[in-house]
């Protein structure tokens, strides 16, 4: 029998529960929707309020309006919608969107959260995956809720009702309507379906209801693409997870950096991944005979390849290959006897011999995805170079990043992949990422630059003919590991796809210049991003030396002097920087680009003026710059005015709401104004996100265990099969 | 449990063993320690139910290997019934499960790593459909059935997408 006090504390707690509750029942019940009231009233009754009775949605963000539950009866399904909209729905059934949640590629990792730690995790990943299923109360124990709408994903209507966005932290950061998909003559919607005569009568009404002009623009899409693992979900601490909508922001594609070290048209997500197409179809959201893509073409081949969709899978492979988004260089060689660079391969003549041990210097441009290769999920999703060296009978006497027989891909290759680790220093396998504490390594090239992959080999003694170098970058989805806890070893082979390549032919003796192939890249672009890969390598002395080629090449050329600054002042060489700066200024004086660094060293001179009078310069350029807000921010808080670096910080939060400068300062700022509450809660922030010192140890681990793979962690390395006494160091031999 | 398999597969036949592995308990999916594991009433309501304001099925039975909701209606009676079975030898359960069909399987795409759909009828008393999957070394079934002759809720092809669902349901669960 309960004593008193037990019974006492169980009406205490409903009572309180009770309470809480109150609130939401009133902003539901003011939606004048008594069947959402009804609904909501059965779910809350036995919903799992671990992470608080005002946050039903954490660890994820998704949010409806009136901040109650809805029913997934008040979602028009997309066979409503595909009765008129029939290439939207023909495209959506097939794509990624539609099977957001279904796929054994995803339940597999979700599944285990729900093992593990409990269904109410994954609200995390169901706010973008299932949003219906968050919104709807079903991800709790005991779920009353039918889930037959689990199969349609993203459907219509999710992405179709989202009325806000809150910010671009990510998770689901979007607030829905109750979906609609007609208003009155007044605007108010109408929700629920409505029969398609009167949709017909009014299409500026559903119009109205069912679309917005944010959906068109990046922020739309950073509600989903960017995520983070808040500590509700990890116990932790605050981890960024992927960032595609901040590395567009960064990308040249923004115009929102002046940073960038190329420069390009504006161009949003949906301008790469909603490309405009004749319809087959009929769609009455067509506009002069296109129709926006909802087929979303991206990486993933995987889900299309599992489910038969053959038309998706196409439109994947095409969508990969075409854009030009990369471009490989097999730059120079490098002979091991006398360290001589020869390059750029096919502009410079020379001579190779039989039984010479040679570096390939192969640049790797990320020319022009608005976002890092590979976004997102780096541990599970895979790309990496391919390389080969074929005598003239095309026999192999080299080659790294293979697959094996069993699938996996050479430990040695080189991968655009990441390594998430657990407190276990382990590998963080099946996606787990709520248990990831530190990164071993992440040599993912972000948008806009370029990396250098080294290969070493000998050119066999008995050579006869010519040699055939070729590097590919490869892509699949999903790491073999992961295929095969997903389906098990005997799944079939699931499609790689060649995104870029480039072959060179090389004689034994004399070689002379060659034409360039379509495609290659100008000679200067060519020393530029190899300079670029160098800087990134922190191989400076190398850098300059491939930047003073592109000087060479294009004098006129003011970003080649800027990046010979940057180059040295990551050097640490704060003179020949300003000289160097100051030689892109006189080419081109309102460059923002060189602006922002002329006004890093005039600080470090102490010319605050100049400083500062630089930064006005670049914001006025480019109001959106993260580093030069932050960097104004500083200066105008040096100045000591406050009011001027609140306005500093509070922009960068704007921009980047998880920026750990903002946190810091704005908690400094708000103190300093009597602004307690503000500079608690910032404060909080900062703690919760700053970096964890103690991390790196778990990566120390891992790459102990893990050797053979522990040398992709050191940013300039060589792929070689040699035994150690003949292989040469990875720089070029004039540091 | 790995260990005690084999010590069952050692010393019986495979028809023992097959009973015995249904009694394995399996992983489910916060569907609570009453449901079922793989399939909420909510969901089974769905397909079993004639409207929406028909009332709830039934889970009769629940064990992590054997589910059956029941959903009666006058003299309607109609059964969602699903069994999940872990086993070392899928091909031989999953070619064992298929011995249900009474019309020839037809392969389904998309559905665990491999599954095959056919109808199922016994003595004129019930028909419906079948779907035997695999999902790695999991053998599930989920066969939907009605009573009724020309039940209007069990057309063909309702019946064919309902069971379709369902069995992607529980192919999802078990991944």
């Amino acid at each position: 029998m309960k004593t008193l006090l037990q019974r006492g504390l169980v009406f205490v707690s409903i009572a309180a529960t009770a309470l809480c509750f109150a609130k939401s029942s009133i902003d539901a019940a003011s939606g004048e929707d008594a069947a959402r009231k009804e609904y909501a009233d059965k779910i809350r009754a036995s919903y799992n309020y671990r992470f608080g009775p005002d946050k039903p949605s954490l660890p994820g963000n998704a949010t409806v309006v009136g901040n109650d539950f809805i029913q997934p009866g008040a979602f028009p399904n997309a066979k409503y919608c595909g009765h008129c909209h029939q290439e939207a729905y023909h495209q959506w059934r097939q794509a990624l969107h539609s099977n957001s949640f279904r796929t054994p590629f995803y339940r597999t990792s979700v599944n285990i959260l729900i093992r593990t730690k409990g269904i109410e995790f994954s609200r995390h990943c169901d706010s973008c995956h299932n949003p219906i299923a968050v919104l709807s109360g079903a991800l709790t124990q005991d779920s009353k809720v039918d889930r037959s709408f689990d199969q349609d994903g993203l459907t219509c209507t999710t992405c179709h009702s989202i009325e806000s966005l809150k910010s671009t932290s990510g998770n689901g950061g979007f607030v829905m309507a109750v979906p609609a998909v007609m208003t009155d003559e007044k605007g108010n919607r109408i929700a629920g379906e409505v029969p398609y005569d009167e949709i017909m009568k009014f299409p500026k009404r559903h119009s109205m209801a069912v679309m917005k002009s944010f959906y068109r623009t990046p922020e739309f899409c950073a509600a989903c693409h960017k995520a983070n693992l808040p500590d509700t979900l990890n116990d932790y601490k605050f981890i960024r997870a992927f960032t595609t909508y901040d590395e567009w922001q960064q990308s040249k594609f923004s115009g929102r950096n002046p940073l960038t070290f190329y420069t390009a048209d504006f161009t949003t997500c949906q301008g790469c991944h909603m490309k405009r197409a004749p319809n087959a179809l009929p769609e009455p959201g067509a506009k002069q005979g296109t129709f926006a893509s909802h087929s979303w073409p991206a990486g993933n081949s995987a889900v299309p390849f599992y489910y038969g969709f053959d038309e998706q899978l196409r439109k994947t492979i095409e969508f990969l290959q075409s854009g030009n988004y990369l471009n490989v260089d097999i730059f120079a060689l490098q002979r091991a006897s006398d360290n001589q660079v020869i390059g750029p391969l096919g502009s410079v003549p020379f001579n190779l011999k039989p039984n010479e041990v040679v570096q390939a210097l192969v640049v790797i441009q990320n020319k022009n995805i608005g976002h890092s290769l590979i976004p997102e999920v780096r541990d599970l999703y895979e790309a990496w170079v391919e390389f080969t060296a074929r005598d003239a009978a095309g026999n192999v006497f080299y080659h790294s990043g293979f697959l094996k027989p069993d699938g996996s891909l050479d430990e040695r290759a080189h991968s655009f992949t990441n390594r998430p680790v657990n407190t276990d220093g382990g590998f963080v396998d099946n996606h787990m990422v709520w248990t990831i504490h530190s990164v071993a390594y992440d040599n993912s090239i972000q948008a806009g630059r370029s990396t250098l992959v080294r290969y070493e080999f000998r050119i066999p003694a008995d050579i006869k003919g010519p040699i055939t170098l070729t590097a590919k970058v490869n892509y699949r989805h999903f790491r073999q590991s992961y295929m095969n806890n997903v389906l098990g070893k005997d799944h079939p082979a699931y499609p790689v796809v060649e995104l870029a390549s480039r072959s060179r032919r090389l004689n034994i003796g004399e070689n002379s210049i060659s034409k360039p192939e379509a495609g290659d890249n100008p000679d200067w672009m060519r020393w530029n991003n190899l300079g670029i890969a160098y800087l990134d390598q922190m191989q400076y002395s190398d850098a300059v030396r491939a930047f003073d080629q592109v000087v060479r090449l294009r004098p006129d050329y003011p970003d080649a002097y800027t990046n010979i600054a940057l180059t040295e002042i990551q050097w640490e060489k704060y003179d020949s920087a300003e000289a160097s700066i100051r030689r892109a200024l006189a080419l081109s004086p309102e460059n923002a680009r060189a602006l922002y660094y002329f006004a890093q060293l005039e600080r470090r001179a102490g010319r605050y003026d100049a400083e500062t009078a630089a930064l006005r310069k670049v914001l006025a350029q480019f109001p959106d710059s993260r580093d030069t807000r932050r960097d104004f921010g500083l200066a105008l808080y040096r100045e000591h005015n406050y009011p001027g670096a609140l306005e500093q910080f509070q922009a960068l939060q704007k921009i980047d709401p998880d920026d750990l400068a903002a946190h810091y300062n704005l908690s400094i700022l708000y103190r300093r104004m009597g602004m307690d509450q503000q500079a608690e809660e910032q404060q909080a922030q900062f703690i919760d996100k700053k970096f964890d010192p103690g991390a790196p140890t778990y990566s120390f681990d891992f790459l102990r265990q893990h050797p053979e793979i522990s040398i992709e962690s050191i940013p300039q390395h060589v792929h070689s099969d040699l035994p150690s006494a003949e292989a040469k160091p990875a720089y070029g031999g004039g540091q | 449990m790995v260990a005690a398999n084999r010590l069952f597969s050692a010393s019986m036949n495979y028809s023992t063993f097959a009973i015995l592995a249904i009694l394995i308990p399996l992983t489910g999916l916060g569907q609570g320690s009453k449901g079922c594991p793989w399939l909420n009433v909510a969901t089974a309501s769905g397909v079993l139910r004639s409207s929406e304001n028909s009332p709830m099925a039934t889970l009769a039975q629940s064990s992590a290997a054997l589910c059956s909701f029941e959903y009666r209606e006058a003299s309607v009676f109609r059964q969602l019934l699903i069994t999940v079975e872990q086993t070392q030898n899928p091909s031989l359960v999953l070619k064992t499960q298929e011995e249900q069909c009474k019309s020839k399987a037809s392969p389904l795409q998309a559905i665990g790593n491999e599954a095959v759909a056919c109808t199922v009828r016994d003595g004129g008393k019930i028909s419906g459909d079948l779907i035997v999957g695999r999902v790695r070394d999991q053998i599930f079934t989920v066969k939907l059935t009605t009573n009724t002759e020309n039940d209007p809720s069990m057309v063909a092809e309702a019946i064919e997408s309902k069971t379709h669902m369902i069995a992607e349901q529980v192919a999802g669960a078990l991944f």
